[in-house]
């Protein structure tokens, strides 16, 4: 016997805490929203002043995409491909289904059906995204940004929660299907079955086979409809109304599963809790606090056997990735400015993006340590700079190693050296503001959706300043590398000598803001 | 068998890890009384209660509030308690006014009909100033009283309560006591309350159960336990004598 107003009050108070008062009732929320709608407004009117006179971004990428096979269709077929596969992993993952801790131990010894919360929760995710609205407005201007079109930029926003939307409800929907049902592996072999035929088929076709849009079509179409100048407005918004259709439809299916929860299907996580120091093995050092500090966030984090393969087998990757490219579509004649200097930079800054959330979880947690014992904030931060900076290389180097081996120019694997002292400043930045909101704000702790909202928010406005860091830079180095591979040379040595002092210079002003601030825990 | 608010019969809880937290406990609770689950730090305590409460389901044995299992039967079963967590989390991004109406509505009460109540409670844990503020910004103390706050005003048959006053101030604690034991005489609500702090059992229970190592191993009136180590002595040295073997 479910009872709706149990489930309306659950729903409203979750959506409350996730999402309404964080954005309300908390000043970094309410600045968020004012900014990102000021921003919106100025470039919308911008756009109807007519200033956009240039063609826009999408229009002079397109023919680099179509060069790469791409259009809107084989797009949307990738996304829906991407879509099948998370579903195998989710499947296969057959996790518990995981339950914030505060909301485990506060809501469910109230007098709750756990299917009641269940529905309450899946209401709460997929329209959780829609009460955030105004927050996405961003998503909107990267819209406006690639459309120059404030109608479709809005389509575009709304496409993109879509994807969120989508994400979450498989998860929750597949976890249920995989501990709930008799059939997980009747699932496993379908969705494995798709993916197989469509990349044979596409092999054969030498193109994307119709069959990756199998059952997410409709979702990915969403996302990219309204970013399509081929496809009319009216009709982006029509698949935009499919799509979300068939969210519905996952989430009925979902919550008809969620009838046979038991109390053991339900795991609350903590994320806090827990070893301080997971992962490294106990090792005796002597050395200066320092050094020992240095080694245990850097050199001995960043330098192990585990990393090193990692690295090579994802820049294999990379390379084989280009060089098939390359032989599929052949070699492009020239190196296409835009995709050069805004995609490399949007990935390694996605890259940052991803990892930051990880260095708030598992370097600042046992900050009061550091606090405790390291009387001189710098080695964290030198360590932590250092790491960060790591990372951008890596993802450079990454993308680099695809990159060159697609142009055949393995010269363009000099521009790493740009992004030594680009991820430096980088890893700088990001950690000043990171130890300033956690002086504002007690710790994040990880929601199903990731980190919580206005944290969320913050970690994409980092990424836009992280992005345009490394447009810059990328951009910089690529005029080098179009002048001779001398000039690159040149520009990468000093680029190299540069770093060091930048590191030196940026540790003191980072270690003396996270001496400064206290963390809240 | 329905003049116990709680039955527990012969529980059992191995934890995936392997760890036997729970090893054949039996407990007993009559209408009136504040039972005092002591033992010391993992004995089993915070696992009894969580059992209780259809956080946990227990490998073998009952469980009966008020007649009703809380693994057949949760939402009857539940009507009947309310819950203190050992640890004060809460949803972060309500007020405390916001928390406790979730609480209470969704037990499908009126506000209306126990806001005196909460006005009450808050004044006496000095709360009054806090109502509308987001429980981010409380300190783990208020958190605590909040969530002892939100357990109060529902007036359950069945208070379960795990080391609720950890973290609270003597003058809190005072009026905890206090504000439970009028409850339990002019309401009719019975209490099971867990501690690893003895002196503070002494005045309050009327009944004390020493759990160890997941079995109960002593259970009575507190004159009744003493007698049982033969001494008049402080509950803390019966205590640890019992514990200890
Ligand atoms: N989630 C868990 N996983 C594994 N072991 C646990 C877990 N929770 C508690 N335990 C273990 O079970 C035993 C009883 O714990 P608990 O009931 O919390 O004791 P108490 O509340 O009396 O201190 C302890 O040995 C503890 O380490
Ligand atoms: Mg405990």
């Amino acid at each position: 016997m479910l009872r709706p107003r149990v489930i309306l009050t659950l729903f409203w108070y979750l959506a409350k805490n996730r999402t309404i008062n964080p954005l309300l009732k908390r000043r970094s929320g309410q600045a968020m929203i004012v900014l990102v709608t000021a921003i919106f407004i100025i470039n919308a009117v911008e756009y109807t002043q007519n200033l956009y006179s240039s063609p826009s971004l999408l229009v002079s990428m397109e023919p680099f995409l179509h060069s790469l096979g791409l259009n809107h269709v084989t797009i949307s077929l990738i996304i829906s491909a991407i879509l099948i596969a998370y579903t195998i992993y989710v499947l296969f993952r057959g996790k518990p289904i995981y339950i914030p801790e505060e909301i485990y131990e506060t809501v469910l010894s109230q007098p709750v059906d756990l299917e009641e919360y269940m529905l309450a929760n899946i209401l709460e995710t997929i329209s959780g995204p829609i009460l955030l609205l105004p927050a996405f407005l961003g998503l909107a201007l990267f819209g406006l940004f690639m459309t120059n079109d404030p109608l479709r930029a809005i389509l575009f926003m709304f496409g993109s929660l879509i994807i969120l939307s989508a994400v979450i409800i498989i998860d929750t929907l597949f976890t249920l299907v995989r501990r709930k049902t008799g059939r997980k592996r009747l699932f496993i072999v379908l969705f494995i079955g798709i993916l197989v035929a469509s990349v044979v088929h596409s092999l054969v076709i030498h193109g994307y086979s119709p069959i990756l849009a199998l059952p997410y079509m409709p979702i990915a179409y969403a996302l990219v409809a309204p970013l399509a100048t081929s496809i009319e407005v009216s009709q982006a918004t029509l698949s935009l109304i499919i799509g979300y259709s068939e969210i519905i439809g996952l989430a009925l299916i979902a919550s008809f599963l969620a009838r046979r929860i038991g109390i053991e299907d339900l795991s609350p996580k903590s994320f806090y809790r827990g070893k301080i120091f997971e992962g490294g093995k106990a090792k005796i050092k002597f050395g200066s606090p320092s050094e020992i500090l240095y080694s245990y966030l850097f050199t001995g984090r960043i330098f192990n056997p585990k990393h090193l393969g990692g690295l090579i087998i994802i820049m294999a990757v990379s390379i084989i990735a280009g060089l098939a490219a390359s032989a599929y579509f052949g070699v492009a004649s020239q190196i296409n400015a835009y995709f050069i200097e805004f995609f490399i930079p949007m990935m390694t800054g996605m890259a940052l993006y991803s990892l930051s959330a990880q260095v708030i979880a598992w370097d600042l947690r046992c900050y009061w340590l550091y606090r405790v014992y390291a009387i001189d904030m710098a080695p964290v931060a030198a360590a932590l700079i250092s790491r960060l900076a790591t990372y951008c290389v890596g993802a450079g180097l990454v993308m680099l190693a695809g990159l060159s081996a697609y142009f055949h120019d393995p010269s363009m694997i000099i521009i790493t050296a740009f992004y030594v002292p680009g991820g430096v400043i980088a890893g700088a930045i990001q950690l000043m503001i990171l130890s300033y909101m956690a002086s504002k704000k007690q710790v994040i702790r990880e929601t199903p959706a990731g980190i919580y909202t206005v944290e969320g928010f913050t970690a994409v406005m980092l990424e836009i300043v992280i992005i345009i860091i490394f447009m810059s830079i990328s951009g910089l180095a690529f005029y080098l590398h179009s002048i001779s591979v001398e000039a690159l040379a040149i520009g990468a040595v000093i680029s190299l000598f540069t770093a060091y002092p930048l590191h030196r210079f940026l540790r003191r002003i980072v270690g003396d803001m996270m001496t400064y601030y206290d963390i809240l825990f | 068998m329905e003049n116990y608010v709680l039955e527990l019969i012969d529980l059992r809880k191995t934890y995936p890890g392997g760890v036997k937290a729970l090893n054949g406990l039996t407990i007993r609770v009559k209408p009136g009384e504040i039972y005092g689950l002591i033992g010391p730090n993992g004995a089993g305590k915070t696992t009894t209660l969580k059992i209780i409460a259809g956080l946990l389901k227990p490998d073998h044995g009952v469980v009966r509030i008020c007649g009703k299992s809380p693994v057949k039967d949760r939402v009857e079963a539940l009507k009947n308690i309310s819950y203190v967590p050992e640890n004060p989390l809460v949803f972060k991004n309500l007020t405390v006014t916001e928390f406790l109406k979730f609480v209470v509505g969704l037990r499908s009460m009126k506000w209306e009909n126990v806001k005196d109540h909460v006005d009450y409670l808050l004044e006496g844990f000095n709360l009054t100033d806090k109502k509308n503020k987001l429980l981010i910004e409380l300190s783990r103390g208020m958190i605590q009283k909040v969530l002892v706050t939100a357990a109060l005003i529902v007036k359950p048959r069945l208070l379960v309560m795990d080391e609720p006053m950890a973290g609270m101030d003597p003058e809190a604690q005072y009026f905890f006591k206090q504000t439970v034991s009028d409850l339990v005489e002019k309401e009719g609500v019975t209490a099971l309350i867990s501690s690893h702090l003895l002196d503070m059992v002494e005045k309050f229970c009327t009944r004390v159960g020493i759990i160890s190592k997941g079995k109960l191993v002593a259970e009575g009136r507190i004159d009744e336990i003493k007698k049982m180590a033969g001494r008049e002595e402080s509950l803390e040295k019966v205590f640890l004598e019992i514990v200890r073997g």
